[in-house]
């Protein structure tokens, strides 16, 4: 299982295909006030990446290194708070 | 004043605001062949009044603009989005140039560059039109002038011609195994990439199909097109290519790049807006509490109200984000003095710097990159005048004569970092404590408690100096405690690293926006207080015991570290806290850890922080108020300052 | 319900190589096995599979013209055609009957995406 929910958490982790999406849907709609936890990601498939930009909820963790998370996270990160680490 | 000038200046401002018009009109369709005419003849007129001024500059720039507005018209040709923006520019120009008029009677001396670049640009943007007109249909150069205009720092930082892409994967693409990341991916020389949503919007929770895909992907590419293509071999239909060419961005004038977005709107009007977004954000937190109030009675009910108002809050986000972003603008414009200053800074001083710039393409708040011009020349000023040694020294030291000092722009989620680095003589801290006490500052005792760091800091107070020699350009230490006020004032934040012998670095923390603020409520003496999340380092829950006496005060061990713990309450003069359990919120001052004891932790509110006024302004340790969904008032406390 | 795979290659050697592939990945599913687009079809009258694998290059009807008469008859089935080399005419006509391309020799890497886009159709249809 790929997507998880703690508390108010919703971790993704490891390598995410296309059915997470569906999962991390239904995750945020039982917590609308929840976060996603992305710090675990190794590859994310286009069907959760765009849950995550159509739904926009705080995104936190530090993204996978690959070639194109530059560029995917860059948006999902900068939309959300960077919570404790702040100075 | 001249009644002929006088007149000119009238006349010339009107045309530039018809012109202006008459652009806008056609960036919002280009078939308008009336605004076409207006345009035309408004800036063939704009010459011809040049001309009686003999400012040659600003004939030949008004004539190439006249040239492409007659040509569209002969040609009964489209202009598109970007070929308009570069017109947008050629008349800001003019303007500009009015104003210079005005004051001084000429035009700026290098009026003649200044119009060969415009000029440039226009041709680029007209080569576009060709370009677009060359590959297809009007939606096509649609994307790509969005595309452009969207990446214009990495267009502008090509060598050679990139290749833009767009590409829509079909809605069942995900049911044959396809994922188009995993298709970008193999993109070769990828510089750009966004994810849109293929109607233009994304979808709301609801409609939304998991397993429909519903984006599209836009990059720009260093390959040629052909190596592009050859990505998306398996998706020949679902993509569409065109040849970007790099355009310079020009020196002088990076406004006109900025102008590219064809609107140009008065600031107060944006203040408005974020105004009247404040007020939707006040009256959206009062949702919550009315959400628990009805899950009191009626949890079903409570949790659709909590679901709407999930939707309203993720709408308001999206339309706060855009509103920031309309007021974000790249710091190289503010900031594209500062090499040639610091050059000049340095031959003043007999010095020889290599000045280097990183990041400068970085958008934030323009609030935020005026303030900034001023602390940053003058850190970089005292790098060059206190830390680069003169050539002779340095080579003595066996370092190049050239000085390295580099500035650099980085972005971190919602804060940028910004640092200034020399490699020069270091500051020594037994120096600075020396100094301190000599000028009555500190007692010795005083200065010998300061470890290193603590002493670096010393540069910040006011009236501080070391430098041996009062230079014509440091002034009278004048400076680093001005610097840290004015990032104060951006709800920045600075610190100081130095080795003797090796260079200084200053790391500043910014703030990219400064509309909504997050807030995170504290309890404190049964009340209850905001604190912005950008002052809280982290929040810790302990156990009282784990609580030492350290002299007069408290101090807890975290991560290895001992920090001073004190109470919040009897800051504020209330009775201190109480429980088996501290709570306590971590804060810097001075670039020191310090822990503060609160009763509790509420939640977290994104909320528009109002300046204090009335009593509140004179109250230590409040930075403002923020009004709350339910209509009370949450005082929100200066944590550096109340610990200070 | 366990999830039944046609295989339609006229080479046995390939049919084995794409059964094991998918033995791999998923080992509870079902597979059916057919040499030629006839007895492919025939195949079907007696059993209906959820997926459909195909190699391209047959004697007789190719793979896409079986690919285009399954979508006839079971439309919402998921094809994909194999083949070692794709050209672009192909493409053109795989992707108008909506057929997936999974790269000759079948390894599990390589059926390993169309496989799993598949069984998102299965998971959307059922539920």
């Amino acid at each position: 299982m790929t997507v998880r929910v703690e508390g108010r958490t919703i971790v993704l982790e490891g390598r995410c295909p296309a059915g997470d999406a569906e999962d991390l849907l239904g995750a945020l709609g039982d917590h609308p006030q929840g976060r996603v936890d992305i710090g675990g990601v190794v590859k994310l498939h286009m069907a959760v990446l765009q849950v995550l930009l159509a739904l926009r909820p705080p995104v936190t963790g530090r993204p996978p290194v690959g070639p194109l998370s530059q560029d995917i996270f860059r948006s999902l990160i900068s939309g959300s708070d960077s919570d404790a680490e702040c100075f | 004043m001249d009644e002929l000038l006088e007149q000119f200046l009238i006349e010339g401002r009107e045309l530039v605001a018809e012109a202006s018009k008459d652009l806008s009109a056609l960036a919002r369709d280009p078939q308008a062949a009336e605004a076409l005419d207006g345009a035309f003849r408004a800036i063939h007129t704009l010459k011809g009044s040049f001309a009686v001024f003999a400012l040659a500059p600003a004939e030949k720039l008004l004539h190439a603009a006249e040239d492409v507005l007659d040509r569209a018209r002969r040609q009964a040709s489209l202009l598109d989005a970007a070929a308009v923006a570069g017109l947008v520019a050629c008349l800001d120009q003019t303007d500009r140039w009015i104003d210079d008029v005005e004051r001084s009677g000429a035009l700026p001396t290098a009026a003649e560059e200044m119009a060969d670049r415009a000029i440039a640009l226009l041709a680029a943007s007209a080569h576009a039109v060709a370009a677009g007109m060359m590959t297809g249909t009007a939606a096509h150069t649609d994307w790509l002038a969005a595309l452009t205009a969207r990446e214009t720092g990495a267009i502008a930082q090509a060598a050679a011609p990139l290749t833009a892409f767009r590409y829509t994967p079909d809605a069942d693409c995900f049911f044959r195994g396809e994922d188009p990341l995993g298709v970008v991916e193999r993109v070769p020389a990828l510089i750009a990439l966004a994810v849109l949503p293929t109607g233009g919007a994304w979808p709301a929770i609801a409609d939304m199909e998991p397993f429909a895909c519903f984006s599209i992907i836009e990059g720009l590419s260093g390959a040629s097109e052909a190596e592009v293509r050859a990505a998306f071999r398996l998706q020949p239909s679902q993509i569409t290519l065109a040849t970007v060419e790099p355009r310079p961005v020009p020196q002088d004038s990076g406004e006109a790049v900025r102008d590219k977005a064809i609107l140009r709107v008065d600031a107060a009007r944006i203040d408005a807006l974020a105004d009247g977004l404040g007020d939707l954000i006040v009256a959206i937190n009062g949702l919550a509490p009315l959400a628990d109030e009805v899950g009191s009675v009626n949890r079903a009910l409570a949790a659709r109200l909590r679901a709407a108002q999930a939707d309203i809050e993720r709408a308001t986000g999206t339309l706060s984000r855009n509103l920031t972003r309309v007021r974000l603008v790249p710091l190289e414009t503010t900031l594209r003095r500062l090499p040639r200053v610091a050059r000049q800074i340095a031959q003043g001083l007999g010095k020889e710097i290599a000045f280097t710039l990183v990041g400068e393409t970085i958008e934030v708040d323009k609030q935020v990159a005026d303030g900034l011009f001023e602390p940053l020349l003058h850190i970089v000023r005292n790098a060059i005048d206190h830390g680069v040694e003169p050539p002779e020294v340095r080579r003595q030291k066996g370092k190049d004569a050239k000085g390295q000092v580099t500035l650099t722009f980085q972005r971190q989620g919602d804060a940028i970092t910004s640092t200034v680095s020399d490699d020069g003589a270091g500051i020594d801290p037994a120096r600075l404590r020396a100094s301190a006490v000599e000028r009555g500052l500190l007692s010795q005792e005083g200065a010998d408690a300061l470890d290193d760091a603590a002493a670096l800091r010393l540069i910040f107070r006011a009236g501080f100096s070391t430098a041996s020699s009062v230079t014509e350009i440091s002034g009278r230490g004048v400076g680093m405690d001005a610097v840290q006020a004015a990032i104060a004032r951006l709800r920045g934040s600075v610190e100081i690293e130095s080795r003797p012998g090796a260079g200084t670095r200053f790391r500043i923390r910014l703030p990219v926006t400064a509309l909504t603020t997050r807030l995170l409520v504290i309890e404190v003496a049964g009340e209850r207080y905001g604190v912005s999340l950008e002052q809280v380092a982290e929040t810790v829950r302990i156990d009282e015991a784990a609580l030492m006496p350290v002299g007069r005060g408290l101090a807890c061990v975290l991560r290895d570290r001992t920090i001073p713990v004190l109470d919040l309450a009897v800051l504020l003069n209330a009775p201190p806290a109480r429980g088996r359990h501290a709570k306590l919120v971590v804060t810097y001052v001075d670039g020191n850890p310090v822990a503060l004891r609160v009763d509790g932790f509420g939640e977290r509110i994104d909320t528009v922080l109002r300046p204090p006024r009335g009593i509140l302004a004179a109250a230590p340790g409040v930075i403002g108020s923020a009004v709350l969904g339910d209509g009370g008032v949450l005082l929100v406390l200066d944590l550096p300052e109340l610990a200070a | 319900m366990p999830v039944t795979v046609l295989i339609v290659d006229d080479s046995k050697l390939a049919r084995i190589v794409a059964g094991k592939a998918l033995a791999e990945l998923q080992p509870d599913w079902r597979k059916l096995e057919a040499g030629s687009a006839a007895h492919a079809l025939d195949v079907i009258a007696e059993q209906t599979p959820d997926i459909a694998l195909i190699d391209f290059n047959m004697a007789g009807k190719d793979g896409l013209e079986l690919a285009a008469e399954l979508r006839v008859l079971l439309p919402e089935m998921p094809v994909a055609i194999i083949t070692a080399n794709i050209q672009d005419e192909i493409i053109a006509r795989a992707r108008e009957i909506g057929a997936a391309f999974v790269a000759k020799p079948v390894t599990a890497d390589a059926l390993e995406p169309f496989l799993s886009g598949a069984a998102l159709r299965l998971r959307s249809q059922r539920a």
